[in-house]
């Protein structure tokens, strides 16, 4: 079943080029703010809108209650006439934005490029900024809407199960691990997945899991376990080795695979190191001799990934020991403990306050 | 006879000890402590049942911060800056259960060497100024089951690595329980208010956890030291071994006693 993409927009012929791209893979549907119908929202499973609207005249007449002022508004009034029609309750749809600008949606600093932390507190399913082609991420949004219309259940007692379906928890050795994984990261499927059908899941996954480090890892977390460089992993993916085929049988193919590159099951991948490396998964040499990296045993025993002031990761991880650990204001609390370079927290205040007090000492000392 | 222990129990005590003991580990130790339990569970699930090394390794232990003196009580300060390293091997084997290949495994043996090694090290100095060994004895072994050795594999003038006693007799032996003596030694005033702080902290899951394994270990102790014996009370604790299942069964009764 080909999703159904509603896309709004003030300039029509702007995303024309969308639906040519997609029109394939989904069915998609053009139309200026004024235009929109109740049947329109119905069929939707993604409704996609422009920030900007100022080329609407519904924008600026008519009753100050009556004009919302950008797409972050429209979105607002579309999901209440949504709930309206008792729809928003009984499946779920996604609301996002599109816009050039992502300061326009948080003045805060460190925040203007991080598009799941500007959906998450905008209460969309995402922001997706015009600077890159998005269609495919559009794509992957509508049919995971699908997905999930599919295999929710209102049923309490079978939601861990839908959960699972849908991250598509292979069933492998490591299955019970990754499920305890799933677990430790409170994924809402109880007292508040009642009547949202899921969509809370949906944001769980797109706000809290993917960017972060936690069940699934980044190519670059996965770089850090593996002790190579990012450009080495590379090299590693694209060959036909026992550690390449182990590392696909790892990959996660579940909802919203691909949404923000590909993501690794982190059980899986510690359990095909157990296998490829004789019970010997953390040792530098026997790691070395795995990837094919040459081995460097002077390297430090730990290294980690860091975060930079603009709350991107750096392009290869540092060793822990010129690392210091912060506390951004939206870390999951479930995540991978956030670090960055002692350097760049002695440099940039922003970044410089959001180290936790046990290593305040560590940055005044021996630079 | 070999000791059986329980997957969950231990990797339980290690997330607890992460939470509870944060305030005096070092940076570093949160991924020693998750890789160390990521590793138990791993092992779980592996379906390998034949021997299998847990380990912290020398080469990156857990680390304590640094104690400033505070191994004094009492808010005296004693000459040292000491940091503790922690590290651990243990030779497990996970116990298959009856049934299909699909039950999950719950418990495991110790099936070899489980010895956890703490040094101390002066960071003002540079130098090692203090290690020792908590171990769970073989079946064959001589000394007490639950004991402490003295020295490494190091020769220094005193204990060196040929000397295979004292074995001072223990009744801590995980990793996690040997890293909160060490904290208590290392912080005689702090530990104590940690340790005791309510809710949130870790304590909830950890206190049950050693209340449950210390009452198993000491009454174990009591039953073998009341027993009517023509030896000497000592040399039956010495000589006696735990039965297999002591840190599996249940122990609602003594806990409530």
């Amino acid at each position: 079943m080909k999703p159904n993409i509603l896309a709004v927009d003030d300039r029509v012929e702007t995303i024309s080029k969308l639906a040519l791209a997609l029109e394939d893979e989904a069915q998609i549907t053009v139309v200026g703010p004024g235009e929109i119908t109740l049947a329109h929202l119905r069929s939707a499973h993604l409704v996609l809108l422009d920030y900007n609207l100022e080329e609407w005249d519904g924008s600026t007449r008519g009753d100050l209650a009556t004009r919302p002022r950008n797409g972050l508004a429209l979105a607002a009034v579309l999901r209440a006439h949504l709930g309206d029609q008792g729809l928003y309750a009984a499946r779920a749809t996604a609301f996002a934005l599109r816009t050039a600008y992502l300061n326009q949606l948080s003045p805060e600093a460190g925040v203007t490029n991080r598009e799941h932390i500007l959906a998450r507190h905008n209460n969309l399913e995402w922001v997706f900024k015009k600077d890159r082609d998005n269609h495919d991420r559009f794509l992957c949004l509508a049919k995971a809407i699908t997905e999930l219309r599919k295999v929710w259940t209102r049923s309490a007692t079978k939601r861990r199960e839908a959960c699972e379906k849908l991250l598509k928890v292979p069933s492998t050795p490591w299955k019970l691990a990754a499920a305890e994984d799933i677990d430790a990261c409170h994924p809402p499927i109880h007292d508040l997945a009642g009547k949202s059908h899921g969509l809370p899941l949906l944001r769980w996954m797109l706000h809290r899991v993917l960017p972060y480090p936690c069940f699934l890892w980044s190519r670059e977390r996965l770089a850090v376990r593996l002790r190579i460089t990012a450009e080495h992993l590379k090299t590693v993916l694209a060959g036909k080795g026992r550690l390449a085929k182990a590392l696909k049988r790892c990959l996660y193919t579940g909802i919203l695979a691909g949404f923000q590159e590909e993501r690794w099951w982190t059980a899986g991948i510690e359990h095909e190191l157990w296998e490829l490396t004789d019970g010997r998964p953390r040792d530098p040499a026997v790691l070395a001799a795995l990837t094919g990296s040459g081995g460097d045993d002077k390297r430090e025993p730990e290294l980690v990934m860091c975060l930079d002031e603009d709350h991107s990761w750096f392009a290869e991880p540092i060793p822990m020991s010129k690392a210091v650990r912060i506390q951004p204001d939206d870390w999951p609390p479930f995540a991978e403990q956030a670090w960055t370079s002692m350097e760049l927290a002695r440099e940039d205040a922003t970044i410089g306050n959001l180290v936790i007090r046990a290593d305040l000492e560590r940055l005044k000392g021996s630079p | 006879m070999t000791l059986r222990f329980n997957f969950k129990e231990y990797g339980d005590e290690i997330g607890a000890l992460a939470v509870l003991a944060e305030p005096h580990l070092d940076a570093t130790a949160v991924a020693v402590l998750n890789a160390y339990s990521t590793d138990l569970r791993t092992i779980r699930d592996s379906r390998h049942f034949e021997d299998q090394t847990w380990e912290i390794p020398t080469s990156a232990p857990l680390k304590t911060t640094v104690s400033e003196g505070k191994y004094e009580p009492n808010n005296r300060r004693g000459s040292h800056h000491v940091q503790a390293h922690i590290s651990t091997t243990w030779q497990i084997k996970p116990v298959r259960r009856p049934g299909a290949k699909s039950v999950a495994v719950q418990e495991f043996d110790l099936s070899g060497k489980a010895s956890t090694r703490v040094e101390f090290h002066d960071v003002t100095t540079g130098n090692l100024i203090g290690l020792w060994k908590m171990e769970v004895g073989n079946p064959g072994a001589p000394g007490c089951h639950f004991h402490v050795g003295i020295g490494g594999e190091e020769d220094w003038p005193y204990f060196p690595s040929t000397l295979s006693v004292p074995r001072l007799p223990s009744f801590l032996f995980s990793a996690m329980s040997v890293t909160e003596f060490v904290l208590n030694e290392l912080f005689q005033d702090d530990w104590p208010k940690t340790a005791a702080k309510p809710h949130g902290r870790g304590a909830e899951q950890w206190n049950p956890i050693q209340r449950k394994r210390l009452l198993s270990l000491l009454q174990w102790k009591y039953e073998t030291v009341s027993a009517a014996s023509k030896s000497s009370p000592w040399c039956d604790l010495k000589s006696e071994k735990p039965r297999r299942d002591l840190f599996v069964e249940d122990s609602t009764q003594l806990v409530r006693a």
